[in-house]
């Protein structure tokens, strides 16, 4: 493919969570918690080398793993506006062994629901070429099929 | 905004049926048969070639017959490398998000202890 090409897209996933906004926003806003469904969760696969969380205006998240043992995945993040129990919204990198693959404005709004909280995560992304491998597009399958698979427990729950 | 959204939502409303989500995780294994892909599916093969024909129009997959014998195979290129990124960066917020719902009701359990 043609080198530099660079790819925009956008796209949306929300949720509903039995918790109120200053709940949810806690577990954005606290780096202990953060870490905690962001990071640990990840799974035996991802071993977490690094990760930095400095929730502020103009403070910085940054975060590096390695994958089964091999590629080391990085994140970048600076955080643009924060709206205490309402908004978030951060401009991010992503690297794969060191170079960027992507970078993303990413917006959280949380919204009370009927004593819950709807989150809306929406990610405007520009993807950089160079990965254009069969393993990337089954990788993208598999994801595909992945959040599906999630998309379609949450309509029958 | 490039017309990525749109081809998605149509690649989700083919793949929204048990079966034909089934063929399509094993034929990005490699290409299988109109019986191989059959066999687990347990219908009758009118209905596994309607399937395929769905998944065929979507432009998922594709299929050629030689002799008695039709192979189907995914359509890589259906899934264009934005495409990629944009199913992958999504299905990791959907995880991500799924955990901080896992993460929020364990607090929520801890407040009624």
């Amino acid at each position: 493919m043609t080198e530099g090409r660079i790819h925009h897209a956008q796209f949306s996933v929300e949720r509903r969570y039995e918790a109120r906004p200053e709940q949810v926003f806690a577990a954005w806003a606290d780096p202990e918690a953060k870490r905690r469904w962001f990071v640990d969760a990840d799974g035996i696969d991802w071993e977490a080398l690094d990760y930095g969380l400095d929730f502020r205006v103009g403070g910085r998240e940054h975060g590096s793993f390695r994958h089964k043992k091999k590629t080391v995945h990085g994140n970048e993040t600076v955080y643009l506006d924060i709206v205490e129990n309402a908004r978030i919204a951060f401009a991010y990198s992503m690297s794969l062994d060191g170079a960027i693959t992507s970078a993303s404005l990413g917006t959280v709004e949380l919204t009370s629901d009927d004593g819950g909280t709807r989150l809306v995560y929406t990610e405007q992304g520009a993807f950089f070429d160079g990965l254009d491998k069969v393993e990337y597009r089954e990788k993208g399958w598999t994801a595909l099929l992945e959040a599906l698979e999630s998309d379609l427990r949450r309509a029958a729950a | 905004m490039p017309n990525e959204q749109p081809s998605l939502d149509r690649v989700f409303h083919s793949l929204a049926d048990p079966s034909r989500r089934a063929i399509v995780a094993r034929l990005v294994e490699g290409p299988a048969t109109v019986s191989e892909l059959a066999a687990p599916l347990e219908m009758a093969l009118p209905s596994v070639l309607q399937h395929l024909r769905v998944l065929e129009d979507s432009g998922l997959i594709r299929s050629e017959k030689r002799g008695r014998v039709r192979t189907c195979r995914i359509e890589p290129e259906r899934l264009s490398e934005a495409e990629t990124w944009l199913t992958e960066q999504r299905a990791l917020w959907e995880r991500r998000l799924d955990r901080l719902g896992a993460y929020l009701e364990t607090l929520q359990a801890q407040e009624k202890d």
